[in-house]
């Protein structure tokens, strides 16, 4: 039965062909819609555990909102005076503040330096806590003025030495994944960020004063008993001006958005299934029907049903099998260009992929592609095995 | 030495109104039994066949072979039977369009009293049937004559002890349609039964026994 499958699958090239296409295409797309959706459920997993701050501050004039600020890599050159928050919070609330400063590269200045804009968030090493558990991780001591940090989505743009506005710097090392723009982000120290961008902006930019009074936001880690609302409505009483956000909130909110798309490209994966799946029922029913005499023929040489079925069962799986591994490699391939087409045209926040995951979306897509092929070619065999042979001979047409 | 056993064996169908083509048979076949069954069109000589080889199950009576009631037995256990005892030439030309004539050939060789045939034998075979030069070729690009050949190689290569040969010598020419009854008188004079229907005068004047068969019973005509 073995040999006659194969012998089957070889040469009926047609057939095996349009097989394989029909589970290439349906394993292809919900492999791309489960990848999508694996990323961005790992991407928003690795933002709450690493995002670090309970409130954000930021300029009013910013032209994004802080869903954007937080999770995408947008350059952002906007200010406020760094003196804004003074007297403003109710510091038994606050366990930590830490500021940061936002320039952005400029790309083609030369050689090593990055191919388009990225956002330079300078940090201060002395109050940080967004950055501290990678340091940590890293056993780094120490953050000179001349060493950058770069986000894991953008490690490719960047050497060991790179030219950055005017200077180089040393690469200290990856920032790990964080489901955030901090993946999109270049890291420095805050002094070194006010300098570098003094020298390479105008000072319009920085809305004629000096960048040594500025920064871009500032990000509040809060006591384990304060409620983030209530320390934001306190600030805000206080006359803060500057906008003053949950982060939370806006997490919450921003996952909002995301689960309302991925439940629509959910519902289409499946909808992908189900109407593959019919597909091949139909065209399973179409090519056992055509092969009624012959199974006649199989039965009355002494083929048991058992083994028709399991012949059919044997093309069926191989054809399947092939064609769901091509289409989960493509599918695997093209997620990562999708979800970057997708950060275009709204917030993702999305991890990367590693090797085991990977793999296992393969698999996945691979056991998918076979269940739903011999979940198509069940009735059809067990139709025509169960046919007495007298029948299958003697009714060989449709 | 009786091979096989009809015992009051009737068949009815229902297709719209009842039919019987079969009614009350019985009929014996022994080793060496050369049998022609002749009869109008339609009367039922196929369905006789397919009750013969356990295509079909009787409505009512009994199929024996060799002491054991083929009616009885399960489809797997039939199976089997038909796998090591019967070779079956249908009306039409039936091979599998994935092989070459060859690979049906040894394909068909696997099951059988001799189990797995070799290559030479193969070869034989075909070169008695005159498409040896086809060996190579897939069903399809054969001509009617050509397939039905094939298909008789196919049942020869399978030795078995009862072949049900149903029109053999459609799509043959006068020449082919001798050879081939002799083939099938060697197989007789080899131990085994044959059990032909046929329209063919000629054919059937091969056979040693000639049956008729009407209102669904065997009458021997010679």
């Amino acid at each position: 039965m073995f040999r006659l499958a194969c012998y089957n699958l070889v040469r009926r090239k047609t057939k095996t062909f349009m097989t394989i296409f029909i589970t290439l295409i349906i394993t292809n797309i919900f492999v791309i819609i489960w990848s999508v959706y694996s990323l961005t459920e790992s991407g928003i997993r690795l933002s709450d555990e690493r995002m670090g701050a309970d409130v954000l501050i930021y300029p009013v004039t910013a032209s994004v909102d802080e869903i954007e600020l937080m999770f995408t890599g947008v350059e952002q050159m906007v200010y406020m005076d760094a003196d804004v928050i003074d007297g403003k919070f109710p510091m038994e609330m606050v366990d930590a503040v830490t500021s940061q400063f936002f320039v952005q590269t400029k790309p083609g200045a030369g050689c090593c330096t990055a191919s388009k804009e990225f956002r330079i968030v300078g940090f201060d090493p002395e109050t940080d806590f967004i950055l501290n558990p990678w340091f940590e991780e890293k056993e780094i001591k120490r953050f000179e003025k001349d060493n950058l940090i770069i986000g894991s989505g953008i490690e490719n743009e960047f050497g060991a030495q790179t030219f950055v506005l005017n200077n180089i710097y040393t690469v200290s090392g990856i920032l790990y994944p964080t489901g955030t723009g901090m993946d999109n982000s270049v890291f420095m120290d805050i002094d070194a960020a006010r300098e570098s961008g003094a020298k390479s902006f105008d000072s319009r930019t920085f809305n004629g004063k000096l960048p040594e009074e500025l920064v871009t936001c500032y990000l509040i880690k809060l006591k384990s008993e304060a409620d983030s609302d209530e320390f934001i409505k306190k600030v805000l009483e206080n006359g803060i001006e500057a906008n003053v956000v949950s982060v939370s909130a806006a997490k919450k909110q921003m996952q909002a958005q995301i689960w309302q798309l991925l439940k629509i490209l959910l519902l289409f994966g499946g909808a992908v299934l189900v109407t593959g799946g019919i597909a091949l029922f139909i065209h399973f029913s179409g090519f056992v029907t055509k092969r009624k005499s012959e199974i006649g023929y199989l039965r009355a040489i002494g083929l048991k049903k058992s083994e028709i079925f399991f012949m059919f069962i044997l093309e069926t799986g191989a054809a399947g099998a092939l064609g769901g591994v091509t289409g989960s490699i493509i599918g695997v391939i093209a997620a990562p260009e999708i979800m970057e087409y997708l950060e275009m045209i709204t917030v993702f926040p999305i991890n990367s992929w590693n090797q085991i995951q990977i793999l296992q979306h393969v698999a996945g897509g691979m056991i998918s592609a076979l269940l739903v092929c011999l979940a198509a070619v069940f009735i059809p065999a067990v139709r025509i095995s169960a046919m007495e042979p007298q029948q299958a001979i003697v009714r060989r047409d449709l | 030495m009786l091979l096989c056993e009809l015992k009051n064996v009737t068949k009815t169908y229902s297709v719209g109104e009842e039919v019987t083509p079969v009614k009350d048979l019985c009929f014996k076949i022994y080793s060496g039994d050369f049998v022609a069954i002749k009869g109008e069109s339609g009367i039922g000589k196929s369905t006789l066949l397919f009750l013969i080889g356990g295509l079909l199950k009787a409505t009512e009576g009994e199929i024996v072979y060799r002491n054991q009631a083929i009616s009885k037995l399960t489809d797997s256990q039939c199976s089997l039977w038909r796998r090591n005892k019967i070779g079956y030439l249908f009306q039409d030309s039936q091979l599998i369009q994935a092989l070459t004539v060859k690979e049906n050939i040894l394909m068909a060789g696997r099951f059988g009293t001799g189990g797995k045939i070799k290559d030479k034998e193969a070869d034989k075979i075909l070169e008695k049937l005159g498409v040896d030069d086809k060996k190579n070729s897939m069903p399809y690009q054969l001509s009617g004559g050509q397939r039905r050949r094939v298909m008789i190689a196919a049942v020869l290569a399978k030795k078995p002890e009862l072949i049900l040969a149903d029109e053999p010598t459609n799509d043959l020419d006068e020449r082919w349609s001798d050879r081939i009854m002799e083939l099938l008188m060697d197989e007789t004079k080899n131990g085994g039964a044959v059990v032909l229907v046929t329209h063919d005068e000629k054919s059937a004047s091969y056979a040693e026994k000639i049956y008729c068969l009407e209102d669904g019973k065997l009458n021997l005509q010679q």
